[in-house]
């Protein structure tokens, strides 16, 4: 790299960091990394936050279909719950439990799920993709819950807590010394890093290619771009992704069953999480996970018919704000900037 | 040897036609009310698993008044007429009510959203359900029981109940079939399916056509319920494994084919019945095997036309 592009690209960092997104993605960092040790913070504030960032990241991979290819999945519970069942099974039949190859095994067991499922589902769109999805993942769902013997069954496995870069830590600070001294460092970083990627994904080509497919696939396909393959290469994104967040859900609750993990309704979470946050934003579905983890826990606590509490947001989201969040925010943002424009 | 073999398959196919039945009528209300109406309602299933509790109350009800007091055949009329009646109305009278609210908002909706809308529909009504019936199984095996049994060949009984079913379910086939083929209604339903500003340009109430087409398809999936809840029991959560059922029923067949919808219910009832009984642990996995080859091989579905 040349001097001349080297501060070129500082500019260009400088001048994204100043701006108010920039700004506001710095301070999140910050609060993001700082959170276990404010002084307000107890462990199951850290359990909850490390909830939606394993959440969050499903979400925005989630949404990489959803809010960029224009497809609707609902089968990512299959990408989510192979993750974490392949991190299941080593613990169970090895004697690995080293967290830096449990992650690369669950992320590798996701992307071939994805790419299997995806070439099979990619040759359709909209509710055809969708229910293909479904079925595909929900035969991964009957397999782990009737071939028991093997795998637990309905009882699912239990997730014992990896070592980290070889060091057990719970031996030596204990579970709660463990979750917020290193696990929710680990579930935050991954968290970050997977944004990260995603987000140069999305703006790379290749995320204004699929923007291009879901506004008009025909118009796509007349300038030569191979839309099917360009569908399945995002769904192996969005699966791969997903998978990260199956593995830090299954290191971060050190239990799982096929109900929690790989259940089409996991599914409908998450795209409940971007439609909540708003699928066309990038970070959109973040707030939406949080919103949702949130809500969740609220209701929980409120009543046992928490389900019909979360379907009722669901629908009404869609019905009366179908930009979610994002979609809230920003026109708080531009009247406030009107306002204020006003005032002058 | 081969007559043992023989008289063992015998309960398996009545097993698999019962099945059938109730697949045909879930799948039937949903596919019409997609393909006719455009509305692509997720929570299609749970209208069954409605069905299925009214009718257990409704039967608990009818057997609480009258007890023995009318005679066996006397209260068997009743529950079938309880069933048959007073079920399809309370749930035509719930669907109408949640017409007007609920999905009234999202016909405009792509199917997307109209899919991710319904979900949030299915998790309503099924703690909905929960509120009222508790979470434990229940049943209402007394139309079954007064019905009582056959004996097959080889020494073996089976209820007459699902024999019944599965007739009136022919019985609704053809009725079907003659409604949309033969009647005024059914033809404006057909050619609403294709273009139904059209259809409200030459006069017609196009509204009112779309609440009886959307009142008869979860009718039948109610009437599934119905018929399914004698011999068996229902919980809140097979809502769930409904749905998808129901789907596979409609990708299987095709969509908007009465043809396909019979055709798509005997392939899955037959999987499911010999399935559970020689391969247990795989036997819904097959399912969703055979719909995903289906989908693979022939996208319209067995004998459907539009492509997807």
């Amino acid at each position: 790299m040349s001097q001349d592009t080297k501060t070129e690209l500082r500019g260009v960092i400088r001048q994204r960091v100043t701006t108010l997104p920039g700004l506001a993605t710095a301070a999140f960092v910050m609060l993001a990394l700082s959170f276990p040790y404010l002084p307000s913070t107890g462990q199951f504030e850290v359990f909850l936050v490390a909830q939606i960032f394993a959440f969050a990241i499903a979400a925005v991979a989630f949404n990489v279909l959803l809010g960029y290819t224009g497809l609707l999945s609902f089968g990512h519970a299959a990408f989510f719950g192979g993750a974490a069942y392949a991190v299941g099974f080593v613990l169970r039949y090895t004697a690995i439990s080293e967290l830096f190859i449990l992650l690369p095994i669950g992320i590798v067991t996701a992307a071939a799920l994805a790419v299997v499922i995806g070439y099979i589902s990619v040759r359709y769109t909209e509710v055809y993709y969708s229910l293909l999805m479904l079925a595909l993942s929900f035969l991964i769902y009957v397999l782990m819950v009737k071939l028991y013997t093997i795998t637990g069954g309905t009882d699912g496995l239990p997730i014992s807590a990896p070592t980290v870069g070889g060091v057990d830590y719970v031996a030596l600070w204990g579970y709660s010394g463990f979750l917020q001294g290193i696990l929710y460092y680990v579930i935050a970083i991954s968290f970050l890093i997977s944004i990260g990627l995603m987000w140069i994904f999305m703006n790379s080509p290749f995320g204004l290619t699929l923007k291009t497919i879901r506004d008009n696939p025909e118009r796509a396909r007349a300038i030569g771009i191979p839309v099917i393959k360009y569908r399945w290469y995002a769904t192996i994104v969005s699966g791969v992704f997903t998978g990260v967040g199956g593995v830090m859900y299954a290191v971060l609750n050190s239990h799982i069953t096929p109900d929690t993990v790989l259940h089409w309704s996991r599914s409908g979470e998450f795209a409940f999480m971007a439609v909540l946050g708003g699928v066309g934003s990038f970070v959109g579905p973040i707030a939406g996970a949080g919103a949702f983890i949130m809500i969740r826990s609220q209701a929980q606590q409120l009543t046992e018919y928490w389900h019909f509490v979360m379907g009722a947001a669901l629908f009404l989201i869609i019905v009366l704000e179908p930009a979610g969040i994002a979609g809230i925010a920003k026109r708080s943002y531009r009247k406030a900037t009107e306002s204020i424009r006003g005032d002058d | 040897m081969v007559i043992e073999l023989i008289t063992q398959q015998i309960p398996l196919v009545l097993n698999a036609l019962f099945l059938a039945s109730v697949l045909f009528l879930l799948g039937t209300g949903l596919s019409i009310i997609y393909g006719m109406l455009n509305f692509l309602n997720l929570a299609h299933a749970a209208f069954l698993v409605l069905g299925a509790y009214v009718a257990s109350t409704v039967v608990t009800q009818i057997v609480g008044v009258f007890g023995d007091t009318l005679g066996t055949s006397g209260l068997f009329i009743i529950l079938v007429l309880g069933l048959l009646i007073i079920v399809p109305f309370i749930i035509a009278m719930v669907g109408l009510t949640m017409e007007q609210t609920i999905f009234k908002p999202i016909y405009g909706l792509e199917d997307d959203y109209q899919l991710l809308a319904t979900f949030g529909v299915i998790l309503m009504m099924e703690d909905g359900m929960k509120f009222i019936w508790g979470g434990q199984p229940v049943t209402a095996s007394a139309p079954s029981e007064l019905l009582g049994s056959i004996s097959l060949l080889g020494g073996s009984t089976y209820p007459l109940w699902p024999i019944f079913g599965t007739v009136l379910t022919m019985v609704i086939g053809i009725v079907l079939y003659y409604f949309f083929e033969e009647t005024r209604l059914g033809k404006i339903t057909l050619a609403m399916a294709e273009d139904d500003e059209i259809v409200g340009v030459t006069g017609i109430n196009t509204r009112l056509v779309h609440l009886q087409v959307y009142v008869i398809g979860i009718t039948l999936a109610a009437l599934g319920g119905a018929l399914f809840i004698p011999n068996a029991s229902m919980t809140s959560g097979l809502a769930l494994q409904f749905v998808i059922l129901a789907f596979a029923v409609l990708v299987i067949g095709g969509l908007g084919s009465l043809k396909g919808a019979i055709a798509a219910s005997l392939l899955i009832g037959f999987t499911r019945s010999f399935g559970s009984y020689y391969i247990p642990q795989l036997e819904l996995a097959i399912v969703f095997i055979l719909m995903a080859a289906v989908m693979l091989i022939k996208p319209t579905g067995l004998f459907g036309d539009i492509k997807a």
